[in-house]
């Protein structure tokens, strides 16, 4: 008599283990590319560098010599008080031989949080106040037609 | 008639004192005229000049001569709204403000907009300039930035 050996019916944890493996393998791979991406361009990021323009950044032509000028740099309220930052592109675009933005600037904390706005002719205003309530400076305008050029 | 002599030398020593308190007080610091190319629409040469001026007035000056050889020849003129400027005020290395441009209201060769746009705590602190000059373009009717221009420090 001959016995036969019937596979029974596996238990559902050795099927598990059996499907897991090879599951859990991919999936360790995916998690290590997914962390690699995400993780890597940040690491070699340099930190945001905030502060003053050097006296020596600025050059005889009158540009900038980018990489001595902070990533943000101080912005001074009407008191002359520093109130925060700009971003150094906004006012320095190209190394400063680039047109800066016409218009309001965002100035932030070093946490790049928002602090307000440096808004032309009227300097820092400071967030949740309108610009049009900061008093612009008085400004001068010379025009000589002394020519009939 | 020692002490004639030590009275002349202290009166020469605050003489030299006040003299060099009054240069840094009251000066001037200019970039020069800057050769910024032809106006798009005139083709007169358009030169730029930043300056900081007693005491810690930000000026721009956008000016348009002839021929076109030297920032330093006659002054040609531009019509009405054709030339922009804008002053830009920066103190010991911080941005302070800045004018906006500005544009000629009636013809004129020379433009200029100024303003004191930081302020002046007590002590010497160093202050420029940076000016930036527009033209209007009449082929494409709008403006051009045509370059920019910045004055050396100046300490008030």
């Amino acid at each position: 008599m001959t016995s036969t050996k019937v596979a029974g019916p596996l238990a559902p944890g050795a099927i598990l283990t059996r499907h897991w493996r090879p599951l859990s393998l991919i999936l360790m791979v995916c998690a290590a590319i997914v962390v690699t991406v995400f993780t890597l361009p940040a690491l070699s990021k340099t930190p945001l560098s905030f502060g003053r323009i050097p006296a020596d950044a600025w050059l005889e032509d009158g540009s900038v010599d980018s990489s001595r000028v902070p990533d943000y740099i101080v912005a001074l309220d009407r008191n002359g008080d520093p109130a925060g930052y700009v971003r150094a592109e906004a006012i320095l675009p190209d190394s400063g031989r680039g047109e800066p933005v016409d218009g309001p600037i965002p100035v932030v904390d070093e946490r790049l949080n928002l602090v307000g706005h440096m808004v032309p002719r009227r300097g820092f205003v400071p967030l949740g106040t309108p610009f049009d309530d900061i008093p612009p400076v008085p400004t001068s305008v010379v025009e000589d037609p002394a020519t009939d050029g | 008639m020692r002490y004639r002599m030590q009275g002349a030398w202290v009166v020469a020593i605050a003489l030299i004192i006040m003299a060099l308190a009054a240069t840094a007080a009251y000066a001037t610091a200019t970039s020069g005229r800057q050769n910024l190319g032809q106006h798009p629409s005139n083709g007169f040469l358009l030169c730029g000049e930043a300056v900081i001026r007693d005491v810690a007035d930000n000026v721009a000056y956008s000016m348009t001569v002839f021929p076109l050889n030297s920032c330093w020849n006659s002054g040609a003129n531009s019509q009405s709204g054709w030339l922009g400027a804008r002053a830009d005020g920066f103190r010991e290395g911080a941005y302070c403000s800045t004018t906006g441009y500005a544009y000629n209201s009636g013809q004129t060769w020379l433009f200029g907009v100024g303003s004191v746009l930081c302020s002046n705590p007590v002590g010497l602190q160093a202050f420029h300039t940076k000016s930036y000059h527009r033209a209007w373009d009449v082929t494409t009717s709008q403006y051009v930035y045509m370059g920019t221009a910045t004055s050396p420090n100046q300490s008030y």
